[in-house]
């Protein structure tokens, strides 16, 4: 018998306020983190009900585009059995200990894709405790047994006589009794009517309107602005500098260089004083670095065969390529390009002794690294607010704007908010870091995949800035490195290794890390292996992938793309990723795009429109990278001059892009913010190469 | 100096320098904040508004050279009177972050007041300068030939 365990044993303080005093060994500490203001009654830490019988679901993810508080709210209101207008979405707290991501090491940050699928199974529990507790209390009230009955519609359902109470009726003969729920407890899915539906959204009206305040829609009040003059080129610090112009600015109330020397900020009364000001910083710079795109190609393959570095074993033992014409793939730099400036601001509490930030931010907890390491106080001290975020992709994991807000409110003495305009973040920001890969492998005389020899050279992401969370049998693994290298293909005689080459730009994290250029090299050496050896490639891989899922999904892409026996120049790019199974057919006409065909199993779908949104818009990003994108360094400096230089897939050239879902209900629902962009990527550059004969070295594709 | 500005249907007097761009007006002086910055460039179309009906980038537009009725999203429609591309969008589940949609529906909205029946051709062309990193495209496609078949009918 599974044990039953009350989700509301979890500390839970439904405290109002801006401020929890907490008495420990004697000591009186004062943390700032104010708690979520509920106005029903609290269940455990997820969830309360409303003398109105609402849902109040305090949610653990933030609000990055993608819709994860809609998807997380409607985890929770299956298993109540709530409608989803009657459910309210609140921010939970930073508190990792209640609202940590178990499939993020436990910390509040919503990215790569985990978040549903991490949150999926305390949700469930969260909820059915609340359905519970309120067939407990109807049925004792009615004098129904709790068996006969079941929540639907917002209503506690008397199955045998139909008779219906709403939530607002049982709550409102006072507190819940409260059974506690156990996994035994779970809705089937069979029984589900609210998964893989399309509620809207919350927000719709508020975004066609202009009504939701993003990260720099926030009411400032008197908060002064500030922006960062920084470098030009990489690396850059302030030699000298001669503020005057900059101060005499209207607007302009103080100039402060970082203690790091590499920006000067402006602050001001308003946004455009502060733009106009940081401009007329007179900045002379330290030298440009000797840092170029081609040089550095050339380290990253050159480090691929150098004997000094042991590579980090991915899958088996590392091993060099056998043959000296292994294929090479080089992924180059890539930037997010946010839509929203990155975006932070930072107000002193408690006599300077804490501070308070607020960000559109991906993660609370990174925030609050941040903030307290350049407050310089303890974690504690630091409260670390979130507000939607007008687009994410990895980039505001690492939200470093905060340590510029932190440094800058600290040194004035005033509350500030710092905005980063974006081409300031193409120049000096983070980026997705350059990749070269070489891979070699051979099909036997049974057509079986041997000698499989995958060599990743590349910088990590953690490996610089979080090396605590890298993985491995080693803890060497930088898995923003290595993601989406472990192909599914049945295979002998298998070496994947990972070479780390540190990079001059910031490694960040980019949708789709280093999938989409590992997933690239893999499924183009598999097609070109298999059209070698004259077999179909779609075909051979149905033969040599145990995964039944991932069989039927290409299967599925075949059938809508009408890849079987076809002369069309088809690519196929399929791969397994956040327990997701995703093909894509590319068909290319003459050297342009003509049809993308997709079909996605993500076990159970929790909100279709919004899967199918982040599947299309993944392709869309994949077809940007295999035919766009890349950001050139030459000396040092990034050779854009605004964002019209790096070109991105807008909205005059799109192919057709069909999608369908394979559904297998009942599983956990997989991560599926980013399975579009690698399977897109690959399947282009193989149509390409089906239809021009020409076998790519490089993205974006040179055609 | 003092200017004097229609925003909306409503009378503002702004006291700010004429070099100011028209978008750092609405959002830090009036406090109309639909109205998005982006690229600051007039590259990605966050900040389209109407003056006098035509679509603008408000990230370029001084405020010295603003002649006429300004037009931003909120003036469009609000939440109980939506435009018709405004619904368009609600019932397409267009946005994902949402960020760029201010200036897609008014750049939208610019095309149909010129083009009530686009092609795909002519939406393409009109919409191209409006980025969307989500990549919302094809819903925002058919959600203008939504609300030009709306608008034709009303």
């Amino acid at each position: 018998m599974t044990e039953r365990r009350r989700l509301s044993r979890r500390a839970f303080l439904a405290l109002g306020g801006t401020a929890t005093v907490a008495v420990a060994a004697g000591a009186t500490v004062y943390a700032l983190q104010a708690e979520t203001p509920l106005t029903g009654q609290a269940i455990n830490a997820f969830v309360a009900i409303t003398p109105d019988g609402d849902i109040e679901f305090v949610c653990p993810g933030q609000d990055i585009g993608q819709g994860a508080p809609v998807a997380l709210a409607m985890v929770l209101a299956e298993e109540v059995g709530a409608s989803m207008e009657r459910v309210r979405i609140l921010p939970a707290p930073r508190d990792a200990a209640r609202y940590g991501n178990p499939d993020f090491s436990g910390r509040m940050v919503t990215a790569d894709s985990k978040t549903t699928l991490g949150y999926w199974p305390m949700l469930r529990l969260a909820g059915a405790e609340l359905r519970l507790a309120l067939i407990e209390t109807a049925a004792r009230r009615q004098g129904w047994t709790a068996r006969d009955c079941k929540t639907e519609a917002h209503a506690v359902v008397h199955v045998p006589t139909g008779e219906t109470r709403g939530f607002a009726e049982v709550i409102a003969a006072g507190r819940l009794r409260m059974p506690g729920a156990a996994q035994g407890d779970l809705k089937r899915a069979k029984d589900f009517d609210l998964l893989g539906t399309s509620p809207q959204r919350p927000d719709a009206l508020e975004i066609v309107t202009g009504a939701k305040r993003f990260g720099t829609d926030q009411p400032r009040g008197g908060m002064s602005l500030a922006v960062l003059r920084r470098s030009p080129h990489l690396g850059g610090t302030v030699v000298a500098l001669d503020a005057t112009a900059a101060l005499a600015t209207s607007g302009v109330s103080d100039v402060h260089q970082l203690e790091d020397q590499s920006a000067v900020a402006v602050v001001a009364s308003s946004t455009w004083a502060a733009i106009k000001g940081a401009k007329a910083l007179e900045i002379t710079w330290s030298d440009a670095p000797d840092f170029d795109s081609e040089t550095e190609r050339n380290a990253l393959a050159a480090a691929l065969d150098d004997t000094q570095v042991a590579p980090v074993a991915v899958r088996g033992a590392p091993m060099r390529s056998a043959t000296p014409d292994a294929a090479m793939f080089y992924s180059p730099t890539l930037s997010h390009v946010l839509p929203e400036p990155l975006i932070a601001s930072v107000e002193g509490r408690s006599l300077g002794l804490g501070a308070s930030t607020t960000s559109a931010t991906q993660s609370l907890d990174l925030d609050m690294r941040y903030g307290a390491r350049t407050w310089k106080t303890a974690p504690f001290m630091l409260e670390t607010q979130a507000t939607p975020s007008g687009g994410s992709y990895g980039r505001r994991v690492l939200n470093d704007v905060v340590r510029d807000a932190a440094e800058i409110a600290k040194a004035i003495g005033r509350p500030v908010q710092v905005i980063r305009p974006q081409l300031d973040e193409m120049i000096r920001g983070q980026v997705r870091p350059a990749a070269v890969q070489r891979l070699s492998a051979r099909l036997d005389d049974a057509g079986r995949l041997v000698e499989w020899r995958h060599e990743i050279a590349s910088d990590g992401t953690l490996a610089t800035h979080l090396p605590s969370s890298m993985k491995g049998a080693n803890g060497d693994e930088d898995n923003t490195a290595t993601d989406g290298a472990s192909h599914p293909y049945i295979g002998e005689d298998q070496s994947i290794s990972w070479t780390r080459v540190v990079s001059m730009p910031s490694p960040g994290f980019l949708r789709g890390v280093s999938a989409s250029y590992t997933v690239w090299a893999i499924e183009t050496t598999i097609e070109r292996l298999a059209r070698d050896a004259g077999l179909d490639p779609l075909q051979w891989r149905l033969d040599h992938l145990e995964d039944a899922r991932l069989r039927a999904v290409i299967s599925r892409v075949g059938e809508m793309s009408g890849w079987s026996g076809s002369d069309r120049a088809f690519g196929l790019g399929a791969m397994i990723f956040r327990e997701a199974r995703i093909a894509t057919v590319a068909e290319v006409t003459g050297t342009e795009v003509t049809h993308l065909w997709i079909a996605v199993d993500v076990g159970q779908i929790v909100h279709r429109k919004q899967l199918l949104a982040q599947v299309e818009g993944g392709a869309i990003w994949g077809l940007s990278q295999a035919l766009c994108e890349k950001l050139t360094f030459a000396e040092g400096v990034a050779m854009i001059a605004s964002i019209a230089d790096y070109p991105m897939q807008s909205n005059g050239t799109l192919p057709p892009i069909e999608i369908e879902t394979v559904e297998t209900p009942g599983l956990s629902p997989a991560g599926a913010g980013e399975i579009g962009v690698p399977v897109t990527v690959a399947a282009i550059a193989n149509a390409m190469e089906a239809a021009t004969g020409v076998r790519f070295d490089a993205l974006p594709l040179a055609v | 100096m003092t200017t004097t500005l229609r925003i909306n249907g409503e009378t503002h007097e702004v006291d700010l320098p004429g070099e100011v761009p028209l978008l750092w007006v609405l959002r830090d002086e009036i406090g109309l904040t639909g109205t998005k910055f982006g690229c600051g460039v007039a590259a990605c179309g966050a900040c389209t508004v109407h003056v006098n009906g035509v679509a603008v980038r408000s990230c370029q537009l001084a405020l010295d050279d603003v002649d006429g009725e300004v037009t931003t999203i909120e003036g469009l429609g609000g939440p109980d009177a939506l435009h018709a591309i405004q619904a368009a969008w609600v019932k397409h589940q267009v946005a994902q972050c949402g960020y760029c949609q201010s200036g897609q529906i008014m750049q939208a909205a610019d095309l149909l007041a010129r083009n009530p029946a686009p092609s795909d051709a002519e939406i393409d062309a009109a919409m191209q300068g409006n980025l969307c990193r989500c990549g919302t495209y094809p819903r925002i496609r058919a959600a203008i030939h939504d609300a030009a078949a709306a608008m034709k009918g009303a």
